[in-house]
């Protein structure tokens, strides 16, 4: 009689077992999945890569010219005033050269997909684009703390800066910038 | 009196004729210009020309005008409002001296007018014009490429005091405004 009682205990905790366990990992699933949807920007990381495609047309003692890479130092997502989540991508300069004999058509500035700043070439073999010419930088939410899955910072933004010259060949770069953390601050008036 | 009348109207008629050519004739004499220099590349077009009396030198004192880079950007994304600039303008005119250079936005008019001052070159940097001049952005493909907003001609002319001018022909491309 006390060994069936004790089997009949057993089975029961090995079921409370088993549908604890079933639970937790669903628990735990949903929390992973949840915790993805709130932090889109988490995905906006890129890797910092740079390119040169096209088909280069080969000169006379067989060397292909070729594009330069652009280079993009210090990007940089900047708050110049707190409490208004207001924050400026910038980078010190932008810079490519074209092939020899060619010219530089154009060179572009997209901040998550979005086109942000055209540069057209006139007759120039190189361009260069100083920080400052684009001053205040390119404006953005900068998201509140942990937006981008880290709690010291904000938003994440991906970039992709590309140049195209006359040759035919073109030069991207990719990359992202962290931001501040940042949220606006409303103050009401006082009423009395 | 019927015939007469009829000769009369003839006479009009032929007579107005006759001054319509020739103010189409004069027309024409006064659009041609004088150029001793041009260049296209793409959109892109530069030239240099002789001064109105016809004088023609056979090396022209006055160079191309240096525009690189010309930029349209849009700083906030949430506004239609994107700023034009370049890089810097600069003319050589030496050993004459340079009276004027003008930048002109087609679809608005003369931005920017930079006197020359007993100087025989000139340098504009993108900073001298603040933040670049005040556009539209305009809606994706309104300025006829679906990746883009605005298109914006633009001139871009220099004058020398031996009357000779410089100018460039261009059209810069704005990110479009889609909120």
């Amino acid at each position: 009689m006390l060994n069936r009682l004790s089997r009949k205990w057993l089975a029961i905790l090995v079921l409370a077992l088993a549908g604890a366990s079933v639970l937790g990992t669903v628990v735990v699933t949903g929390m992973l999945s949840a915790q993805g949807q709130t932090s889109p920007s988490s995905a906006n990381v890129v890797p910092p890569r740079r390119e040169v495609s096209g088909q280069a047309q080969t000169t006379n003692d067989g060397q292909a010219p070729n594009i330069s890479f652009i280079d993009s130092p210090n990007p940089t997502c900047y708050l110049p005033e707190a409490g208004t989540a207001v924050c400026y991508i910038k980078w010190s300069y932008l810079y490519v050269s074209a092939s020899s004999g060619q010219n530089v058509i154009s060179m572009t500035v997209s901040i998550d997909d979005h086109l942000r700043a055209y540069h057209s070439g006139f007759f120039q073999s190189a361009m260069y684009i100083p920080g400052g010419m684009t001053t205040p930088g390119y404006q953005v939410t900068c998201g509140s703390p942990g937006s981008s899955g880290n709690e010291e910072v904000g938003e994440t933004y991906s970039y992709v800066i590309r140049a195209r010259e006359t040759g035919g060949l073109s030069s991207a770069n990719y990359g992202s910038v962290t931001c501040p953390a940042d949220l606006a601050r409303v103050f009401l008036p006082i009423v009395q | 009196m019927r015939r007469l009348s009829f000769s009369l109207l003839l006479a009009f008629l032929l007579g107005a004729a006759t001054l319509s050519l020739i103010q189409v004739a004069r027309g024409q004499g006064s659009d041609e210009r004088n150029v001793l220099n041009r260049e296209t590349q793409g959109e892109n077009l530069r030239e240099i020309e002789a001064p109105d009396d016809g004088r023609a030198p056979d090396q022209p004192n006055i160079g191309f005008i240096d525009s690189p880079s010309a930029t349209c950007y849009q700083p906030a994304s949430t506004r239609n409002e994107c700023f034009i600039n370049w890089y810097y303008l600069s003319v050589d005119a030496a050993p004459n001296y340079m009276i004027t250079m003008t930048v002109q936005l087609n679809a608005i008019g003369i931005v920017a007018q930079t006197h020359g001052f007993f100087q025989t070159s000139m340098y504009v940097p993108y900073n001298m014009m603040g933040d670049g001049f005040q556009v539209a952005c305009g809606a994706p493909g309104a300025g006829g490429n679906p990746d883009f907003g605005n298109a914006y001609a633009y001139t871009i002319r220099a004058r020398d005091s031996a009357g000779l001018k410089s100018a460039n022909y261009g059209t810069v491309y704005c990110p479009p405004y889609a909120p």
